[in-house]
């Protein structure tokens, strides 16, 4: 094993490529320090590469998620590992050692001129993650349209091993022998972009657990809306029906003790109303409902977004959503106290329901592995220096970026990114005297 | 109207158990989580709305504290943690306090020492007021050398009258309260409204209905042991009536198989059974409804249990022909407890036999001038 290790130098080791880790290596490579950069999914771009648009602006968010991707898996001072997991992360010395394990994509890399022809081939369909299990993919297949690398990957697990792909490969670089590799990183200061997952959508009793086919996630919203989305348009799952009622269940996985998030995961407000304005444009005859605790537009120009979304039609109701049931046309019901009424509680049907789930930490320190951190009591890193030094970890030399800390959108993730890489180049100026040279 | 705000009264209810309620934010998610709740009776929100705001009249006007069987899915759910359902509870013991004029059950809700002193105390007179009664000689028979036969049931007499005087003047209270602005009901509308409470209070079915979602056997089920604990009393209370009028009616010697004496026993052993698998899910803490007893809901358990134990050491002792200073103890520790529990009835947790039919019957009457 020891002889097939890669070894590494580097100034920076930055883990996860979402928009923060990418916008942190990004800052760093262009101040001519070099990073090695990693990633455990297929194709960097995190959760942004999976929007349809953005808020407040509605910019269309492969547009401008892809150049900076593009700008990363270019730069001459990033190393990029995809599908690479950080095994763990050792100080000594005031340096890092972190030990990467690169899983086989079961093609060669080198060879592989992403041409697709694999995929075509290949005859065994699977849920497609990019899609949140609304798409099938193939079992050999680049992650989705825009991913990068435009590499396959070949799921292990599913495929049948019929060499359809291999017999149509026409640089022969389809490696079923494929192993894992070791890499050893050396590196000076280490980013921590590890960000965020949904609060899982059964973890609510009262919400049907995931059963009901037409309460969906967030991000199944998004990718319904997505012009390539997976049904070329809003459908619903259960029968392929367009739906002229669709309801937002704000608060689905925050603010709520008894699923152990109690804190406000700030986006999902903002989201919700982002999608109901993108409803309102695909499906103008839709009735679109928020159930909402209360509206927190907390950016510069989300009260505003809020307000037009408001002018445009979509009715916002205050209740807290406490049961989702469905009738046998799998239409979703929904039960709440109208507070403004003043009547009893009552029970609401829609033809779609998106629950605004949450934020929780995707890596958390307390399940350990990656770096001995500390823990915040909400389960992501503890920001030690939280008001004025929001980069800090309680590790000197290690740096958080985007999610990582706490529930961000967009804006205040970059904003976070470029803090960590500073942070970071400041540390490696006080212990680093002379900036190590990137060893191919 | 204006409403005036008293920010002193959710303290009050918060010190009768509803230790979190300050935490709620009105999200509304209990009131339409809970299986009762509808448009005759929204809660438990409006109710912590009401107790925030201090409106003590219409928070004590409301019959919806009654409604509420605890079950205490609003509590599980509550996104703040607030305790909905405790709130509820504080509501009705803080209802019982308010509804009797001596303070007494105000303390005793309040603090467990005084509860504990009280309830001794008033055992201690009670026991006193019997043993001092002495009946001729040749009129004390076996295991009524301490206390007389007739004293008991005389002083039984004097206290079920004075329990039944709180009782009805609780009760009155109550109707008064939650009938408060609503317009003169006609017969056939208090008739039906009474044939429904009957026939709530008879079969429960509101109760079960909303513990029917819990798993588990009977014994495990909130519903069904209340539904049973209830009829035991009754039964027992029914066969002391009958004991009575037949005593008094016809000079016989009851044996523990005269009918009316079979009744007590089954009711009884129904009573300690339920009671007994009431006390288990409190203490294993079976559901977090059951998880926060407060001295009050122990008192209540306790008492009755007490008094199934010592009820069939008497009746053990009736069918043995057993004598001995042991059992006249039992016995007049029974006696003095049982008269205690009737007095106490109106400022107990045992109010609720009282305040729940007419919350029930309030609230369809209500219901039916509405439509």
């Amino acid at each position: 094993m020891a002889a097939s290790t890669q070894q590494l130098k580097a100034d920076v080791l930055v883990v996860g490529a979402g928009i923060a880790g990418l916008q942190a290596s990004l800052d760093l490579a262009d101040q001519g320090k070099s990073v090695v950069l990693v990633e455990r999914k297929p194709s960097i771009g995190g959760t942004m590469i999976n929007l349809s648009k953005v808020f407040p602006t509605l910019d269309c968010a492969s547009c401008i998620t892809t150049p900076r991707m593009a700008s990363v898996a270019h730069h001459a001072n990033i190393d990029l590992f995809t599908l690479s997991e950080v095994d763990g992360i050792e100080k000594a010395e005031g340096r890092f050692r972190a030990t990467i394990t690169k899983r086989p994509r079961y093609i060669e890399e080198d060879r592989c001129i992403g041409c697709k022809r694999c995929e075509e081939a290949c005859t065994v369909f699977l849920e497609d993650d990019f899609d949140h299990g609304l798409g099938a993919k193939k079992a050999i297949s680049i992650p989705f349209t825009n991913a990068i690398p435009q590499y396959p990957v070949l799921d292990a697990e599913n495929c049948l091993l019929c060499g359809a792909c291999a017999k149509v490969c026409p640089t022969q670089c389809i490696n079923f022998l494929q192993e894992p590799k070791q890499v050893e990183v050396d590196a000076g200061a280490v980013i921590l972009a590890t960000g965020f997952e949904l609060t899982p959508i059964d973890a609510k009793p009262q919400y049907g657990r995931g059963g009901f086919p037409n309460v969906l996630s967030p991000l199944q919203m998004e990718r319904l809306l997505a012009p390539h989305g997976p049904y070329g348009g809003v459908m619903r799952p259960s029968d392929g029906q367009t739906p002229s009622s669709i309801a937002y269940v704000q608060c689905a996985g925050s603010r709520d003790k008894s699923l152990g998030v109690p804190y406000c995961s700030r986006v999902c407000c903002m989201y919700a109303i982002k999608q109901a304005m993108l409803l309102s444009g695909s499906l103008p005859i839709a009735d679109i409902t928020i159930y909402y605790m209360d509206i927190r537009a907390f950016g510069k120009g989300y009260e505003q977004f809020y307000q037009n979304a408001r002018a445009m039609g979509v009715e916002f109701v205050k209740a807290k959503v406490a049961r989702i049931s469905e009738d046998e046309g799998h239409n979703p019901i929904l039960r709440i106290e109208r507070q403004e009424a003043g009547t009893g509680p009552e029970e609401v049907r829609h033809d779609l329901v998106v629950l605004s789930l949450g934020m929780v930490p995707a890596w958390k320190p307390s399940q350990g592995g990656l770096i001995a951190v500390e823990a915040d009591t909400d389960g992501f890193l503890k920001s030690p220096g939280m008001k004025l030094s929001p980069a800090l970890t309680t590790m000197d030399g290690v740096f958080a970026a985007g999610t990582a800390t706490g529930p961000k959108d967009i804006v205040d993730a970059i904003t976070d990114a470029g803090a960590a890489a500073m942070a970071a180049t400041n540390y490696l100026a006080r212990t680093q005297p002379a900036p190590a040279r990137h060893l191919p | 109207m204006a409403i005036p705000v008293d920010p002193t009264l959710i303290r009050e209810i918060k010190r009768h158990g509803a230790f979190d309620v300050s935490a709620c934010f009105h999200c509304g998610n209990c009131s339409a989580v809970c299986p009762l709740s509808d448009a005759q009776g929204n809660f438990p929100r409006r109710m912590i709305r009401l107790g925030q705001i201090g409106d003590r009249k219409r928070l004590l006007d409301a019959p919806e504290a009654w409604l509420c069987y605890y079950c205490g899915e609003c509590s599980d759910t509550c996104p703040r943690e607030a305790g909905p359902g405790e709130y509820m509870a504080a509501v009705r013991r803080y209802a019982v306090a308010q509804a009797e004029p001596t303070g007494l059950a105000r303390v005793m809700y309040r603090s467990t020492g005084a509860l504990a002193i009280l309830t001794l105390l008033f055992a201690i007179v009670l026991g006193a007021f019997l043993v001092s009664i002495k009946a001729p000689a040749e009129a004390r028979q076996w295991l009524f050398r301490l206390v007389p036969y007739e004293t008991v049931h005389n002083v039984g007499i004097g206290v079920g009258g004075v329990g039944t005087l709180a009782m009805a003047a609780g009760t009155a209270g109550a109707l008064r309260r939650f009938m408060a602005g609503a317009p003169r009901p006609t017969g056939t509308a208090v008739a039906a409204a009474l044939r429904r409470t009957v026939a709530e209070i008879a079969t429960m079915k509101r109760h079960r209905s909303e513990a029917a979602s819990k798993a588990g056997p009977w014994f495990a089920n909130a519903a069904w042991i209340h539904l049973a604990i209830m009829y035991g009393f009754g039964g027992l209370l029914l066969a002391t009536i009958l004991d009575f009028v037949f005593l008094v009616i016809l000079p016989l010697h009851l044996t523990t198989f005269w009918p009316a004496r079979i009744i007590g026993t089954l009711s009884g052993a129904a009573m300690m059974v339920c009671v007994g698998a009431a006390i288990r899910r409190r203490v294993t803490r079976a559901e977090r409804s059951v998880g926060q007893s407060l001295a009050a809901d122990w008192w209540l358990l306790a008492f009755l249990f007490a008094l199934g134990i010592t009820g069939f050491w008497v009746e053990v002792a009736v069918t043995l022909r057993a004598a001995g200073p042991v059992q006249d103890i039992v016995l007049l520790i029974h006696a003095a407890m049982a008269m205690e529990l009737v007095l106490l009835t109106a400022f107990t947790k045992l109010a609720h036999v009282i305040y729940r039919p007419i919350a029930l019957f309030a609230t369809y009457l209500r219901a039916q001038d509405a439509a």
